[in-house]
């Protein structure tokens, strides 16, 4: 699949954004470590904030893996969490945003 | 201007917090870990808190419950800002304080209309709770900060005492100067000791001219160095319109019965007014 999704941010948000990503692209690699690891608390605490600051900054989506990210590590089912995870990835890769301003 | 503590382990939402409530007037504070959320409300009496619950050191709820266990922080208004939106942790939430709790992610519009229903329960407290001439506590909340430092003091088998203070003269200034005069006077001394009281005590306005420092786990004989340093400092502060006050300051040590304590210190300062003024007198 190679159709971009496009998403409205707030252009408040515009400096803030590339770093937010940047930092899930590093949760990712840094999920599949914990996998190996079997570190499931630390997959779950990224979860966890996945879950709680994706919708925050626009990105509804991720807030949806990082709720099924929490949950996988908490029944430790490494095959959600490598499918979640993987959804992760492709959606950040097909990601466009486009900043518009907001109504208060 | 009003202030906010944003206790987040997360820094994309300490970020995200800040630049929706940039666009107010809000003096931020932030947090990183539950420890260092309770130690910046001891340092800067935050009015409004935005308080995570899974983090470090001491998870929200520890630290909601640790802040309402102390009188003192009764005013802040604290929100709880966080991912768990079970119904339990809700209830649990509000049993240990909170006012408010919203689910993240956040919509910035809910943020902000809570803010502001937050602001005006604020607003509501302090009206309630605050002289609005001198800034003082009021003697409301003086009486239901006792109650708690009283319980406090049996528990921990400490020592606590008051000074009342009342401002020589005063009549004669309102009916010199005129009211204006005297209510920038009465400004001025409860700045002073507002300014004079260690993180422990507090000043509140009694009514009229007359004040009272509540000095927990203080003994009658500090509480009279208190009072002494007190009076001296007002004797060589330079006030407006009359330059020179002087005040009486009555003593008491809390010995088991609240109001024999009352009692002690109003005779005492009573004592201090008969015999001169400008005095401190300790029963």
């Amino acid at each position: 699949m190679s159709e971009k999704i496009r998403v409205e941010v707030d252009e408040e948000l515009e400096e803030f954004v590339p770093d937010y990503l940047q930092a899930r692209e590093k949760d990712y690699e840094a999920i599949h470590r914990f996998v190996k690891e079997g570190n499931f608390e630390q997959i779950q605490a990224l979860g966890h904030k996945m879950k709680g600051s994706g919708g925050g900054y626009g990105f509804d989506y991720i807030t949806e893996c990082g709720k099924y990210i929490e949950q996988s590590a908490k029944d430790k089912s490494v095959e959600d969490i490598k499918v979640w995870v993987e959804n992760l990835s492709e959606y950040l890769k097909k990601l466009e945003i486009v900043y518009v301003e907001m109504d208060d | 201007m009003h202030s906010i503590l944003i206790a987040d382990d997360d820094e994309d939402i300490r970020k995200l917090l800040k630049v929706y409530l940039k666009k107010l007037p809000y003096k931020i504070y932030e947090a990183v870990d539950g420890k260092e959320a309770l130690v910046l409300v001891d340092k800067y009496e935050p009015d409004i808190i935005l308080l995570d619950v899974d983090m470090p050191m001491f998870n929200g709820f520890e630290v909601s419950r640790t802040i309402r266990e102390n009188q003192k922080f009764s005013l802040i208004y604290i929100i709880f800002v966080t991912s768990r939106s079970h119904s339990d942790d809700k209830v649990l939430g509000f049993n240990v304080g909170a006012d408010d709790y919203i689910t993240k992610p956040f919509d910035p519009k809910e943020l902000k209309v809570r803010m502001e229903r937050g602001i005006r329960h604020l607003n509501e407290r302090k009206n309630a709770n605050i002289d609005s001439l001198t800034g003082l506590y009021n003697r409301y909340f003086f009486n239901v900060y006792l109650v708690q430092i009283i319980e406090s003091s049996k528990r921990y088998k400490q020592k606590v005492s008051m000074i009342l203070i009342d401002i020589d003269f005063f009549k004669k200034v309102n009916d010199t100067y005129g009211h204006s005069a005297g209510d920038k006077i009465l400004v001025e001394v409860a700045l002073f000791l507002k300014g004079f009281c260690r993180k422990t005590d507090i000043a509140c306005r009694w009514g009229g001219e007359e004040f009272v420092l509540l000095l927990p786990n203080t003994e009658n004989k500090d509480a009279a160095k208190i009072a002494e340093r007190v009076r001296s400092e007002i004797e060589s502060m330079k006030f407006p319109v009359i330059e020179k006050l002087t005040v009486s300051l009555g003593v008491a040590e809390f010995q088991g019965d609240e109001e024999l304590w009352f009692q002690n210190a109003d005779l005492a300062l009573y004592n201090a007014k008969e015999s001169g003024r400008n005095k401190v007198i300790v029963l």
